[in-house]
């Protein structure tokens, strides 16, 4: 086991996503402090031409072939098998994503490789390497002691900066057996399921409104619709309020949703759980409402108040309408 | 068609979590454990498919404390059998083991798709529907939010969530895993006289088998953020906080 | 079933309040009571009155505001009482109403188990449906106590509590008559009583009042069924009734009931008399008057 590390890329679109990026930049941290290289695995379709955007690693390991033109858990594994046997890395990081959780997860119990999922740090530390996951919903924090062989690594989307590993550069390319020891995979790829076209983007709307589960019920929204659109913004949600029906998906913040970064998110009653801060972590201006001081979207927000959502909103719709009514004046 | 749900008991997060003295580990008197919520998922989904195709359900879960309410509201809900596995192990273990545990126990048993929560709230270690599948050589899809079966070609349409309100169709060869993130519709509601007339009436199958070799992660220690550690936190009465919101966007030109 | 009823039946079932709170939270409004707010189960001796709280007064913000007043009144007034602080679970009337037998049926044992751990020589409760189901079902699975509704429980210390009230209240008072208090079990008087004992109350009746009061669309589980009933009925009987309120031209409409004060004063704004009518609870309207602020 050389003192490597191993990014698997991830793409969509023919685009290189940002948490391949976010890896990158970390992977070069890592791979300094251990004194080793960065290698990022490459697979699908088509994609030499994604090799330049990866210029943070030394080296790609691509397996380029139509039948890896689209993410198949078991076929993706089983090629990721051979890069990582080539590699041979102390560490391979994965995004906790779609297609890094299930790679995760499949090539831990095929390869007997240890593996954490939602780390939002690894450092290296006198006798090996401490990973920080978090868990129950963002409230608990664990400190783990890495094992002393190669480990997988999801890691939380948003975490690291995607800026730090958009570095150009020349990596070598390795070209690696992608040929599939079965013949016929078990699992093949029918079609892309686009999203239901939506009335607004939110991702392209500077103002977000977004509600969680303290909105309590629908009766309750128009209210937040209604600071909205004062401030001249759409609202958006987590996933239990789109799950309850309250807004439609479009609107929907965090892993199978949106990744937003407006001016302003004003959250309210949005209790921070990973799978939505990883939406909106990069917003400009947080500002967190929330009857739970413990609630995790505190240690994301730059303000917060604890406080019921319904008994601010009135007064922040009072104070907003007289402030724009004196200044029109 | 037969079908298998895994069930998992977590802590209950309004009960909220505290860690104990050693700081190593979730303090357990602390905690009220309720069915880990993608789970619940699994099993509508399992109960859709068995609405749609007559198919057999089977819940199992590891054996813990209150893990028979879960399994007695499985049966409830329509579940055609529910098994409480032993295994002799004194805390609620980690995916890896709780995964070989599993495949241990469902191995040669002839289930056509095993469905299971894609994560849980407690999960470090990875997924435990794709650990099993490791396992057992079986494929495996995570995220699922539809299934559709097609029993006589032996196969499954899945539908697999990705960011941004995208989703994958993939075709899977029965028998496989799944890992379920929603089912299509909110798990159902059991009406309370129908629980406890199950609770009378219905079996919770046991199902011995040998721990098998652990080799969890080393917790270090658990932490807490600290409570609003991040965020100036703003207080007074609603008026007081409306205005130093609005003084906050004002500042940065949000006013219009 | 409705989503939102579900999981305030859900919530019942694990939490034992519709709003899925933790039960160990269900006494934290008292901390900042201004009075000592005993739990039996602490104070460990008999009291003359236990205090069943239920579920919206202990969770809910703005009936929070008045558990705390109504314990500040009692501590006026000298009454030995206590709650059950986090033994207490909902009473069930939602659940009974909803059709949920095996919940209510769940509730009503638990909670005929735990009162039989202590002694008091009455109940006293501010929530009429719970007040009715005690009064009326409960025995009839072997739960039977003496319960009081606060009206009631004011209303018989009238003596003592009269020479307290000393400030006017800001306007015209109208009273509405909740269908629990009211239709279910004829307690019109004592709350008309307890009004007029406060000074200068100018007390004037809706034109649907008593016997015919209407009801304001909450109880017997349809607060979780709101979204529901708006996609098909024409307009919400909240808005019709504080529409009744504002035809008597009183700035104060009082209330007996924890659904009322959030129903009312959202119809107070949709039908656009914010500014011309506050909703009070007649428990407010006491500490009020008493300087219990």
């Amino acid at each position: 086991m050389a003192n490597n590390v191993l990014v698997v890329a991830e793409h969509f679109q023919g685009h290189v996503t940002d948490i391949t990026f976010e890896m990158l930049g970390e992977a070069r941290e890592l791979a300094r402090a251990l004194g080793g290289n960065v290698g990022v695995a490459l697979l699908g379709h088509g994609v030499g031409g994604l090799v330049s955007e990866l210029g943070a690693a030394d080296t790609v390991y691509a397996a380029d072939c139509l039948e890896l033109r689209e993410f198949i858990p078991d076929s993706y594994a089983a090629v990721l098998g051979r890069a990582i046997a080539h590699a041979s890395p102390r560490v391979i990081l994965l995004g906790s994503t779609s297609v890094g959780l299930d790679l995760l997860s499949l090539l831990s119990a095929r390869l007997n490789l240890p593996c954490i999922d939602n780390c939002i740090a690894v450092k290296v530390r006198e006798g090996g390497l401490v990973a920080t996951s978090q868990i129950y919903g963002g409230k608990v924090f664990a400190e783990v002691l890495l094992p002393q062989r190669t480990t997988l690594v999801a890691v939380a989307p948003g975490t690291f900066s995607a800026e730090a590993g958009k570095v150009s550069g020349k990596p070598q390319v390795v070209q690696f057996p992608h040929v599939l020891a079965a013949p016929e995979p078990r699992t093949s790829f029918r079609r892309w399921i686009e999203p239901p076209p939506g009335d607004v983007d939110i991702t392209k709307v500077p103002i977000l409104v977004s509600v969680g589960r303290g909105i309590q019920n629908a009766d309750n929204l128009p209210q937040a619709e209604a600071v909205a659109e004062l401030l001249g913004g759409t609202v958006c949600g987590s996933r239990p309020v789109i799950d309850q029906g309250w807004l439609p998906k479009t609107r929907q913040v965090g892993k199978s949703g949106m990744t937003v970064k407006p001016k302003l998110y004003l959250a309210l009653g949005v209790s921070g759980a990973p799978e939505h801060v990883e939406g909106m972590r990069g917003a400009e201006l947080i500002v967190a409402i929330n009857t739970d001081p413990q609630a995790p979207i505190f240690s994301v927000a730059h303000y917060g108040v604890v406080a019921d959502l319904l008994d601010i909103l009135p007064s922040l719709s009072e104070e907003i309408k007289g402030r724009q009514e004196s200044s029109a004046a | 068609m037969n079908l298998a749900v895994l069930a998992k008991q977590v802590p209950d997060l309004v009960e909220g979590v505290e860690i104990d003295a050693s700081g190593k580990a979730v303090d357990p008197t602390s905690i009220r454990y309720i069915l880990s919520e993608l789970d619940d998922h699994a099993l509508e989904e399992a109960l859709l498919l068995k609405e749609r195709t007559q198919a057999r359900v089977e819940v199992f879960s590891l054996e813990t404390s209150e893990v028979k309410d879960t399994l007695f509201t499985a049966l409830a809900k329509g579940a055609d059998r529910v098994v409480a596995v032993q295994t002799g192990l004194e805390s609620s273990p980690d995916n890896h083991t709780a995964a070989k545990v599993f495949a241990s126990a469902l191995a040669g048993l002839p289930f056509d798709l095993i469905l299971t929560g894609v994560r849980a709230i407690d999960d470090l270690d990875g997924s435990l529907g794709g650990l099993l599948a490791g396992y057992l050589n079986l494929p495996y899809v995570g995220l699922i939010r539809k299934v559709e079966l097609a029993a006589d070609q032996g196969k499954a349409i899945v539908e697999k969530e990705y960011p941004g309100g995208y989703a994958a169709e993939l075709e899977v060869q029965l028998p496989a895993v799944l890992g379920i993130q929603a089912a299509e519709q909110p798990p159902r509601y059991v009406p309370v006289s129908r629980l406890r007339q199950v609770m009378k009436t219905g079996v919770v199958e046991e199902l011995l088998t040998s721990p098998p070799t652990a080799q969890p992660l080393e917790v270090e220690r658990l932490f807490k953020p600290e409570e609003g550690k991040g965020a100036t936190m703003l207080s007074g009465s609603p008026e007081e906080v409306a205005r130093q919101i609005a003084n906050l966007l004002a500042e940065r030109r949000l006013l219009r | 079933m409705e989503q939102e009823l579900q999981k305030a039946l859900q919530n019942t079932y694990l939490y034992g309040n519709p709003m899925g709170q933790s039960p160990r939270k269900r006494a934290e409004w008292a901390k900042t009571a201004g009075v000592s707010v005993p739990v039996i189960s602490q104070i460990k001796r008999p009291v003359d009155v236990l205090w069943i709280v239920e579920c919206y007064p202990s969770y809910e913000p703005r009936n929070q505001e008045i558990s705390r007043k109504l314990a500040r009144i009692l501590s006026a007034l000298g009454v030995d009482f206590a709650i059950l602080g986090h033994e207490e679970r909902c009473i069930g009337d939602c659940e009974w109403l909803a059709g949920e037998r095996g919940l209510f049926e769940m509730l009503i044992e638990r909670n005929i188990e735990i009162l039989g751990k202590y002694r008091f020589k009455e109940i006293l409760i501010t929530d009429p449906h719970a007040y009715r189901t005690l009064l009326n079902i409960y025995p009839k699975l072997g739960g039977t106590f003496r319960v009081k509704h606060y009206v009631q429980f004011f209303a018989e210390r009238l003596g003592q509590l009269k020479p307290l009230l000393k400030k006017k209240p800001s306007a015209a008072v109208t009273y509405h008559d909740s269908c629990c208090l009211g239709r279910k079990t004829g307690h019109y008087d004592e709350p008309r009583a307890l009004l007029e004992a406060i000074p200068g109350v100018k007390l004037v009746e809706m034109i649907q009042n008593r016997e015919s009061s209407l009801c304001c669309g909450g109880g017997a589980s349809t607060i979780y069924l709101d979204r529901y009933i708006q996609e098909r009925a024409k307009d919400r009987l909240a808005d019709r009734r504080v529409q009744q309120a504002a035809a008597t031209e009183a700035g104060i409409l009082a209330v007996a009931c924890p659904y009322e004060p959030s129903r009312f004063e959202d119809a107070v704004k949709i039908t656009g008399n914010e500014g011309k009518m506050i909703v009070r609870d007649i428990i407010e309207m006491l500490a009020e008057s008493m300087g219990l602020e």
